[in-house]
């Protein structure tokens, strides 16, 4: 999984994005920027989520959604 | 076409751009036939739908561009029912279609079964009230345990649960606007194993879960 580094993954236009258990939602409040995200590990790095586009149900509960602006694929609890 | 495993190890590529077999231009929606593993992909740009097998064999295409039954404009979603029925929705014709499949030997597949574009009914099973359903560019389609399809309306913010069976509206979800259960331009739908729906609420920068009883049962993101 690409856990590591969030951000500089987020850089390269294309790549595809794991995240999984690494993602927690801090405000559930939409904003003009997006909906923030946390990692739990490295701590600090924000994910916005930006005009998604496709979803589809993963396993145990995970949601998996497309990412249009990062041109990643996000897979959240 | 790219395949991955759910942990995002890539596994697969295929087709390329362009209007051939196997050959897309803005490939917007996928979905897996559960019944043989195919992959059926709405191949937007070129106003058809394309079927290949699990490994990304060319099967079969359908579809071409215009207003008539059987034709296809700009469409977005799609889904496969538990029988087998492709169901699209026909984005730029304001209308859901259905096509047969048939899985097993894919002859005849891609026959239009059925296609309705929104009207008023009234669903004796919940309400002597009719509901009306008028589609203005249908983003998405999902199709639940029970057969039911719900479309995400892209103009009128709107979800809209249909009983597959003669399309008639059972509910209408949400409108515009920011608040939970509520978008803005919803794009695409899934549901989850507990017939929750996923809804992509694009303009809203979310994704929101939607319980089958009109309320969201959490939002996430």
């Amino acid at each position: 999984m690409l856990t590591g580094d969030v951000a500089q993954v987020l850089k390269k236009s294309g790549v595809v994005l794991r995240a999984c258990s690494c993602l927690e939602l801090i405000d559930s409040a939409p904003t003009e920027s997006g909906i923030l995200f946390r990692t739990q590990e490295p701590s600090g790095i924000i994910l916005q989520l930006t005009n998604p586009v496709g979803i589809a149900a993963g396993s145990a509960g995970t949601t998996l959604v497309s990412d249009s602006e990062h041109c990643a694929i996000l897979s959240i609890l | 076409m790219q395949v991955f495993t759910e942990a995002g190890v890539f596994v697969r590529s295929f087709g390329k751009f362009g209007e051939g077999p196997a050959e897309f231009n803005s490939p917007w929606g996928v979905a897996i036939d559960r019944s043989s593993s195919n992959i059926v992909v709405s191949d937007t740009h070129n106003h058809r739908i394309q079927v290949f097998s699990e490994d990304g064999k060319f099967l079969m295409a359908f579809g071409e561009y215009g207003t008539a039954r059987g034709q296809l404009c700009f469409p977005h979603g799609i889904a496969v029912s538990a029988n087998g029925d492709i169901i699209v929705a026909d984005t730029f014709n304001h209308r859901i279609c259905v096509f047969s499949s048939t899985s097993s030997s894919w002859e005849g597949g891609g026959k239009l079964l059925k296609s309705f574009t929104g009207t008023t009914h009234v669903n004796a099973a919940a309400s002597s009230m009719p509901l009306h359903v008028t589609f203005s560019y249908p983003l998405g389609v999902a199709v639940c345990g029970t057969g039911d399809i719900v479309v995400s309306d892209w103009k009128s913010s709107r979800l809209e649960w249909l009983v597959q069976s003669d399309a008639v509206p059972k509910m209408s979800i949400g409108g515009s606007g920011r608040q939970a259960g509520q978008f803005d331009g919803p794009s695409a739908l899934a549901f989850d194993d507990n017939d929750n729906i996923l809804v992509c609420d694009y303009g809203n920068q979310r994704v929101q879960v939607c319980t089958s009883v009109n309320l969201p049962s959490q939002k996430r993101n």
